[in-house]
């Protein structure tokens, strides 16, 4: 069951595991029966699976020749890049929902920070919404 | 008039999740944001979410040791601190589930040691894996909860970190 050595977990929803193996040179899912591993397209020699929730997982990664933080939701499909405007590193640790947590680096130190993402169930939502709206107009 | 109206906005939807979830290598994505920063700390950061509370760390002399962890219930901060813990390394809450929080405390010299605790709002226990190596200071502790699941590291025999997984009451390797 082991990732191997080198490894961490790190964060836990219900009996899915994230976390990192290989030093921290990749991140893994652990979804109780099967790994799979975790990395930021851009992420070249360091990628951490912090957080999980549901299917969306949340963490970090360095490109090549960075030392630098760059914090990443992957929500089962596709990778996002999100670092705080203005900051040197964002890394995030933590998600509930469409809501993350974490830190930044600027010029006056670290930061804590929530960051709130767009869900596509809250856009279609509002489209069907707005539809509605549109045919009641119409009668 | 509707149905211009009603084109307008599907293509502007169509462009909206185009732009935002369109499958590319590490695009941005659209997002809001606001800092939270513990009272009179220098540093602060936030590690874990569950039920709109929030579980961090923070320090006021940029050591980059954090030694201080709090819990922010949507309005103020209450101190989580393993009793005894040393006062340098201190203790750092990384993982809340309902009530119970998780993380790591390290014992004051001349016996440092690096332990995970489980916190249920009343009292702290210590968390060790059984099979982490006390030969090293730093052999681990817990990172994350779940219910009662609990994830984090312990150092091997061999010096190397390994994950654990607590399922209910069974430990994994």
């Amino acid at each position: 069951l082991t990732p191997g050595p080198g490894s961490a977990a790190l964060g836990v929803d219900g009996n899915k595991v994230v976390g990192y193996y290989a030093g921290g040179q990749f991140g893994y899912l652990y979804d109780g029966t099967n790994y799979t591993t975790i990395a930021d397209p851009s992420g070249t020699h360091l990628n951490e699976a912090v957080g999980i929730s549901g299917n969306d997982i949340v963490g970090d990664y360095q490109g090549i020749s960075e030392s630098a933080l760059h914090g990443f939701l992957f929500d089962g499909t596709s990778y996002y890049t999100i670092d705080i405007p203005g900051s040197t590193q964002t890394s995030l640790r933590g998600i509930e929902g469409n809501s993350i947590v974490g830190w930044y680096l600027n010029g006056t130190g670290y930061h804590g920070v929530i960051i709130t993402v767009p869900e596509p169930s809250t856009l279609a939502l509002l489209t069907l919404g707005a539809v509605g709206l549109l045919a009641a107009r119409r009668r | 008039m509707g149905r211009k109206l009603l084109f307008l906005y599907c293509a502007t939807f169509v462009w909206l999740v185009t732009a935002i979830f369109a499958d590319a290598a590490s695009p941005p994505i659209a997002f809001s944001y606001v800092t939270l920063d513990y009272p009179g700390a220098h540093d602060t950061q936030l590690n874990g979410i569950n039920g709109g509370k929030i579980v961090g760390d923070w320090e006021t002399n940029s050591s980059t040791l954090f030694p201080n962890s709090f819990l922010y219930d949507g309005a103020s901060f209450k101190s989580i601190a393993f009793p005894g813990a040393d006062p340098n390394l201190g203790t750092q809450a990384f993982g809340i589930s309902g009530n119970l929080i998780a993380g790591i405390y390290w014992t004051p010299s001349p016996n440092i040691h690096e332990h995970g605790f489980l916190y249920d709002g009343n009292s702290y226990t210590t968390i060790d894996d059984p099979l982490a190596n006390s030969f090293y200071a730093n052999q681990g502790g817990v990172f994350g909860i779940s219910g009662n699941h609990l994830v984090g590291e312990y150092i091997d025999s061999a010096s190397h970190g390994q994950s654990f997984f607590t399922m209910g009451h069974i430990l994994r390797h």
